[in-house]
């Protein structure tokens, strides 16, 4: 008998996370090379009914984020989709590998190389395109339309700065952090339902989304004092102060806190719930 | 090796065990027998970890099955009825799982492949039923996990195969090893198994080795009315009546628990009865 742990080992990882690509890599080949045929028909699309500026930033943001979204949930939503029925589960269960080695190939696959290779797999694309796309600006030069401003050539989005990207990608990168939030709860998802679970998670994603609006829009605006508004992330108010008037922001610097933590933490909470999951599944 | 205490499982509000015990002791193979639905599989998956007891206990090679931890899944191996293989090469299948299972003798795997005459270039998706089957239980003999729990495992074995099979279970077995065969197959392990359980309605009713069984019941053929009255069970067949009856006289005869595993079902106290005295 080995004297491996059996809570975690880096060896039994490796075999685990092996195993794993020998036995997907078919598959997960084929499902990227659709993604870029996808991409590429999207974006040759774009350029022949786009006439003035092509592939300017929002399209290539809206593409980015929309495709990452959609692939990824689906995909995630596959990884425990085998413990959905006797047959596949044991084969799964039955491998000798801890619950936290198991899952720690999920996040792997599911969250950090699907990410990463959908990020290329869009560069790819999005690189020559939008330089072929500047070509056509450069040899037709052209104005916005009913304004003598020329359009200029369009620069390649930036999914990790999110520079030329709307505010909210700029300043808290919230549909990049999103994801990783998004992607653990179809990861979870698949465990919790059996079937159906991507139509189910987003079902249940919606209803937390709207509930956290209520909440936010209905309940804590209520028990603000008076002059008070309420964000997200902090409560703040208008005060004059002479002739100018300054906003006063509550929890402060704690806000900095609160946007780290809405960042980073529910990817982790959601993993770990899928751990707990994961151990008390039954097949 | 295995111990049960007071196991109460159940399907939502379908009871399948109340109070079920049991104990495994390495060096047997056992035959679990029962009709269908009456918890055979639903047991070798609580012995396997894949579900857990609503009361009583489990201890398998001293651990808890339900925390499926690696070091019981190496040694515990279930193969399953029903089961899904990956589109990859038998080889390529090997090369990747074996190392998870520490014990595993890979001269064996191979001699088993042989011996099951499976196309080692194949890919496993492209095999029949019966030959993905050969391979799995290659692949379980092959892991030496001290405690190997069969489910149906001649269901989809050709005439051929199953004797093969039956060769190489009898030739794997040893003083560390025990193996629980599920099946309603009688037929098929019968020349196998060194001790029978029958479970019906969430318990074990019958729990005897084959030499006491032997000992105790004499199995024969019989045109005579008279000992035909006499017999605890009887069969009309075109060779006599075949009759389950009390070795008094201390005959030989070979157990057939086909019909045994009947008579049992029908009228399982006076069986037990005569195996307490």
């Amino acid at each position: 008998m080995n004297t491996k742990s059996d809570l975690f080992s880096w060896s039994r990882w490796n075999l685990l996370v092996s195993k794993h690509w020998v036995e997907n890599r078919k598959r997960y080949g084929l499902s990227l090379l659709s993604i870029a045929g996808l991409l590429l028909l999207w974006f040759c699309f774009l350029l022949i009914m786009d006439k003035i500026s092509s592939l300017n930033i929002i399209y290539q943001y809206m593409t980015y984020v929309s495709g990452l979204y959609i692939t990824g949930t689906l995909y995630a939503s596959t990884l425990f989709a085998e413990l959905g029925s006797k047959r596949d589960g044991i084969g799964f269960l039955s491998l000798p590998a801890s619950q936290l080695e198991k899952l720690l190939c999920a996040l792997l696959f599911g969250i950090l190389l699907f990410f990463l290779a959908y990020t290329v797999i869009f560069y790819a694309v999005d690189i020559p395109l939008v330089r072929l796309g500047n070509r056509f600006i450069a040899s037709v030069p052209r104005n916005w339309p009913n304004t003598s401003i020329r359009v200029p050539p369009n620069h390649i989005y930036n999914a990790f700065t999110g520079d030329f990207g709307p505010l909210v990608e700029r300043q808290l990168h919230l549909f990049l952090f999103g994801f990783f939030t998004v992607q653990s709860a179809f990861l979870l998802g698949s465990i919790y339902f059996p079937r159906y679970s991507f139509i189910k998670v987003v079902v249940v994603l919606v209803t937390v989304f709207l509930i956290l609006l209520v909440i936010q829009n209905n309940i804590i605006h209520q028990l603000l004092p008076a002059g008070w508004s309420n964000d997200w992330t902090a409560w703040y108010t208008r005060e004059t102060d002479g002739d100018a008037d300054k906003v006063v922001i509550l929890p402060g610097g704690g806000e900095r806190v609160v946007i780290f933590l809405a960042q980073w933490a529910p990817p982790v909470l959601l993993s770990l719930v899928t751990w707990f999951r994961l151990k008390e599944k039954q097949v | 090796m295995v111990t049960i205490q007071d196991l109460h499982f159940s399907y939502g509000r379908r009871q399948v065990f109340s109070g079920l015990n049991l104990e495994l002791k390495p060096g047997v193979i056992y035959g679990l027998l029962g009709r269908n639905g009456t918890g055979k599989s639903t047991l070798l998956r609580n012995i396997g970890g894949f579900l857990f007891p609503r009361q009583g206990s489990i201890t398998a090679l001293g651990l808890t099955p339900g925390k499926r931890q690696p070091s019981f899944l190496e040694r515990v191996y279930l193969l399953p009825e029903d089961f899904q293989l990956p589109s990859i090469g038998l080889q390529q299948w090997n090369t990747h799982l074996a190392p998870f299972y520490s014990l595993f003798d890979q001269n064996r795997f191979d001699r088993y492949i042989r011996e099951f005459d499976v196309p080692p270039t194949a890919r496993l998706t492209e095999m029949s039923y019966g030959q993905q089957k050969k391979v799995l239980i290659s692949f379980a003999l092959a892991t030496n996990a001290p405690l190997l729990l069969l489910d149906e495992p001649t269901n989809g074995l050709d005439i051929v195969s199953k004797s093969q099979f039956r060769k190489v279970i009898a030739g794997a077995i040893d003083e560390n090893r025990s193996i629980l065969i599920s099946t309603h197959q009688v037929k098929d392990i019968e020349q196998l198994i060194d001790r029978i359980m029958i479970i019906d309605e969430g318990r074990i009713v019958f729990d005897q080795d084959l030499e006491t069984i032997a000992s105790k019941l004499l199995f024969k053929f019989s045109f005579d009315p008279e000992e035909a009255a006499q017999a605890l069970y009887r069969e009309a067949s075109l060779k006599g009546n075949a009759l389950i009856l009390r070795n008094t006289e201390h005959e030989d005869s070979r157990p057939d628990l086909e019909m045994l595993y009947k008579a049992i079902t029908l009228d399982p106290k006076t069986f037990n009865a005569i195996f307490r005295r």
